[in-house]
């Protein structure tokens, strides 16, 4: 069938988890959060393209099907070649924070997920250009 | 600076928007309502979507807008999402197309699907496929003057009830099914890595896992659609992949070596999976048939797999993959199609006459002939 499906399919899901990161971003962005509901759903929605991330970083296999995170770990780490080592150390220590339910963030750590935000972003870019030029 | 010249973005992108809903047709026949509305709300969505991020740019200091540069693009994307895979399909309609949209309304209810079936554009240059977002299945111009490949219509549909899965509580067990699959394919794969990685062998091997975990992860796209359209049409779409195989395939054993991605699976592997959902579903004896013919086919007797081919679609999981479908498609009451009830069907079953036209092909010396006078009952049936 025409491979053109497929990539409509994985266009719309990045997409769609694009915004819900960004939604998030700007939420976490913001003084004076409380740990709440809210909050929570939030940090998950990070967490949906952080952690699939930083599972290859880790050499684990991730489950999610919400994003290619091995496209997206490619796009970063050719951004931060130059100090890749120490960088990818920052994802991996992002994801583990998120994970145990801190969500103050440090100027660090917003970087860092603009970081990310911007390699799906490149990543959505892509698969839309592969559907435009059936 | 940087602010405001973003802010013109947005507001030519909310412009453009209003433009293109002035484009949407006020009058649609019935089966191209839902592509009306469903472009109107993308684009209303976005409209909105557009002003919050003109009101977040007034409250940014200098620089920091790298988020809102984002949600700005993924607006942008999805205004031309509805510009060139949604509106077209509404301005570009012949009798075709028609015929086709009216077609696939009547397998919706035929397989007793929950969501209103996609409309059919007819100016695709590749192949078959279905845009989920705009709801619009993309095919051929040629196609509503055949009848072999129409079975591909419930593969495109098996993309289309995947795509609905979030959002529909009739699809629950599809999406359950769904992360069920993917946690099989994980768990397989963690296994065999975490053996090789212990015993003594090609180095590479570990690689090629953990590259085929990332494969199988998209490929069951593919599969699932290839199952749902073996068990709601039967042998009609595995004959209309060894027809499509003979005409477009350059290797039925292809495999693309890590860190290059393979968007489909193996044709090979294709059949071997309807094979299994054949054998499922009780046509034991069309499947020995279709792959005695597979097996002689000059792909498959003048061509081998490369080595590592071997670790890519291990049966096991294949059999796992085809029993988790055919009960998720049972739980969602998506029709089932068996032997009992294909002779049962009405002969103006849409999956009668494409099991039919299968036959036919095989059997009868005027084939063509067949075919023209079936399809012009069915275009009158459709009109």
């Amino acid at each position: 069938m025409g491979e053109m499906s497929i990539f409509a399919s994985k266009f719309s899901t990045s997409s769609m988890s694009l915004k819900d990161y960004d939604d998030a971003l700007r939420y976490l962005k913001k003084k004076d959060i409380a740990k709440n509901p809210e909050t929570e759903a939030k940090i998950e929605k990070i967490l949906r393209v952080v952690n699939p991330v930083s599972d290859v970083i880790q050499g684990k296999l991730s489950i999610s099907t919400e994003i290619d995170e091995n496209s997206v770990l490619n796009i970063i780490r050719h951004r931060h070649e130059k100090d890749w080592f120490l960088y990818k150390e920052k994802i991996v220590g992002l994801d583990h924070k998120l994970l145990n339910g801190e969500f103050e963030l440090s100027g660090q750590d917003i970087d860092v997920l603009n970081d990310i935000g911007d390699a799906l972003d490149v990543e959505c870019g892509t698969l839309f250009k592969r559907l435009r030029t059936v | 600076m940087i602010q405001g010249y973003l802010e013109s973005h947005v507001k030519e992108q909310i412009e453009r928007s209003l433009y293109l809903k002035s484009l949407i047709p006020r009058k649609v026949y019935p089966e191209l309502i839902g592509l009306a509305d469903r472009c109107s709300r993308i684009l209303d969505d976005n409209i909105g979507y557009l002003r919050f991020l003109l009101q977040q740019l007034e409250l940014r200091n200098a620089g920091d807008v790298r988020d809102l540069y984002r949600s700005f693009r993924v607006a942008y994307r999805d205004i031309e999402t509805v510009e060139y895979f949604g509106i077209p399909a509404l301005h570009f309609q012949t009798d075709s197309s028609k015929f086709l949209n009216k077609f696939i309304f009547a397998i919706k209810d035929e397989i007793n699907l929950p969501f209103v079936a996609p409309a059919v554009a007819c100016f695709s240059n590749g192949y078959f496929w279905v845009h989920g977002t705009t709801n619009v299945m993309f095919m051929p111009i040629g196609e509503a003057n055949s009848l072999l490949h129409l079975p591909d219509v419930f593969h495109e549909l098996g993309h289309s009830t995947l795509f609905n899965r979030e959002n529909d509580l009739r699809l629950g067990e599809i999406k359950i099914t769904y992360s069920e699959i993917i946690r099989k394919i994980t768990t397989y794969f963690e296994n065999s890595y975490n053996k090789k990685q212990k015993r003594t062998g090609p180095p590479e091997v570990p690689m090629i896992i953990r590259h085929l975990h990332s494969q199988w992860k998209s490929w069951v796209n593919e599969f699932f659609s290839d199952l749902f359209a073996c068990y709601t049409l039967g042998p009609a779409y595995t004959w209309a992949h060894l027809h499509l195989t003979t005409k477009k395939c350059d290797d039925v054993y292809k495999f693309e070596k890590p860190p290059v991605p393979q968007s489909h699976p193996s044709d090979d592997s294709r059949m071997k999976l309807l094979e299994i959902g054949l054998k499922k579903t009780g046509f034991s004896s069309e499947a020995q048939e279709i792959r005695s013919i597979w097996d002689c086919m000059p792909f498959v007797t003048s061509s081998s797999p490369i080595y590592e081919y071997q670790y890519a679609y291990p049966i096991s999981l294949m059999e796992d993959l085809a029993e988790l479908v055919l009960n998720g498609m049972k739980k969602s009451e998506i029709s089932i199609l068996t032997p009992e009830i294909l002779n049962k069907l009405d002969d103006k079953s849409i999956r009668k006459i494409l099991n039919e036209a299968w036959k036919n092909f095989w059997k009868n010396p005027n084939f063509r002939e067949w075919e023209t006078t079936t399809l012009r009952t069915l275009n009158q049936s459709y009109a």
